[in-house]
């Protein structure tokens, strides 16, 4: 993850593109790792509802996210059929991507923990 | 080990197209429906629905833009974008692409002959055992002919330097040649009985001069391949 690369790795320069990218990656595994294959929408709406509406996804930002997830592997997307008998495009999260998952959150703990310990400081 | 999955399914997708447009744009614009239906379930009017999709979500048009900047590479798409234009232009205009053409092609013939020269000139070694290592010595006043110095000179040299390896020395002359067909003036170098090894080299056929002929100052050719031809 880019900002706990920066932590350890002072010289790397995290693209701020990067990091936006980073986090939506992660948040979307999370997402599909918890309710299973969904298509476009149902993703940025549970993203909007669990955020109490503070993530509010463009498509130009959400789609690419979830085709690069697909190119990198760690999402697989097919088309299905939903009950409103409308053609859908369903992205579920793989192996590997679950293995990315478990990672990021890990890294993600440990920076939230080192953040909140040096900003709540006392003297 | 994922950048590179990426960058292949990019490197892919920047030549396949038209089948998955299609896909594309119908997977945005089920997103958008979706998204109106759930406003107007909320109670927004339907005009107003689309509206605030756009404003939430974004347009299509934009989604599409972002999704193939995702999906292929546009570096490349913008290269070969830019070489067609300008091969469009080159063909419009064909003066000038003869014209230019037509310089360049001198400019590199020029270039080419002058580099062979100066490759096989300066910068190839000599075809000698360590050529970096030759030197010529010759004696005179700076600004005058360089001449060859005396033969006991150099002897004189080879005995006392500490720096050389071996020196040998060369003489160019002219001759004639008579045979049974007539005579002819050919050009020869005398040089001392140590060159040939000096420089680490064979005839092609036969010997070079061996240490007696040498001690014993006989007269002894070697003739160049042409020559014996």
């Amino acid at each position: 993850m880019e900002i706990g690369y920066s932590i350890g790795m002072p010289n790397r320069e995290a693209d701020k593109k990067d990091i936006l990218q980073g986090t939506l990656d992660v948040m979307v595994l999370q997402t599909l790792a918890t309710l299973g294959p969904l298509h476009g929408y149902a993703i940025a709406s549970r993203l909007e509802q669990v955020s109490s509406g503070a993530m509010r996804l463009n498509m130009g930002t959400l789609y690419p996210a979830l085709m690069r997830l697909e190119q990198r592997g760690f999402v697989r997307g097919e088309w299905a059929v939903t009950e409103n008998n409308r053609k859908a495009r369903l992205y579920g999260i793989s192996a590997a991507g679950q293995r990315r998952l478990t990672k990021q959150k890990a890294e993600w703990d440990r920076t939230v923990s080192i953040m909140y310990a040096v900003l709540r400081q006392q003297d | 080990m994922e950048t590179l999955r990426e960058w292949l399914s990019r490197l892919w997708g920047s030549f396949r197209r038209t089948s998955h447009d299609r896909d594309i744009e119908e997977e945005l614009r089920s997103h958008e429906q979706l998204a109106a239906e759930d406003m107007r379930r909320r109670g927004v009017s339907d005009e107003d629905a689309i509206r605030e999709t756009r404003l939430r979500y974004g347009t299509t048009t934009k989604a599409i833009e972002a999704l193939y900047d995702q999906r292929g590479l546009p570096w490349l798409d913008d290269l070969t974008r830019d070489l067609r234009y300008a091969l469009r232009s080159l063909w419009r205009s064909p003066v000038f692409t003869i014209v230019a053409l037509a310089s360049l092609a001198v400019a590199i013939g020029a270039n080419t002959t002058i580099f062979s020269v100066v490759n096989a000139v300066l910068l190839k070694p000599l075809p000698y055992r360590s050529p970096e290592q030759l030197v010529i010595l010759s004696t005179g006043m700076p600004g005058q002919n360089q001449g060859r110095p005396a033969y006991r000179t150099v002897e004189e040299w080879r005995s006392r330097s500490q720096s050389f390896s071996d020196i040998a020395v060369r003489d160019p002359a002219s001759v004639t040649w008579t045979t049974s067909t007539g005579a002819e003036r050919i050009s020869v170098l005398k040089i001392s009985a140590n060159s040939f090894p000096l420089l680490g080299i064979q005839p092609l056929h036969g010997r070079a001069f061996s240490e007696e002929e040498a001690t014993q100052r006989r007269r002894v050719v070697l003739i160049s391949h042409r020559l014996w031809r």
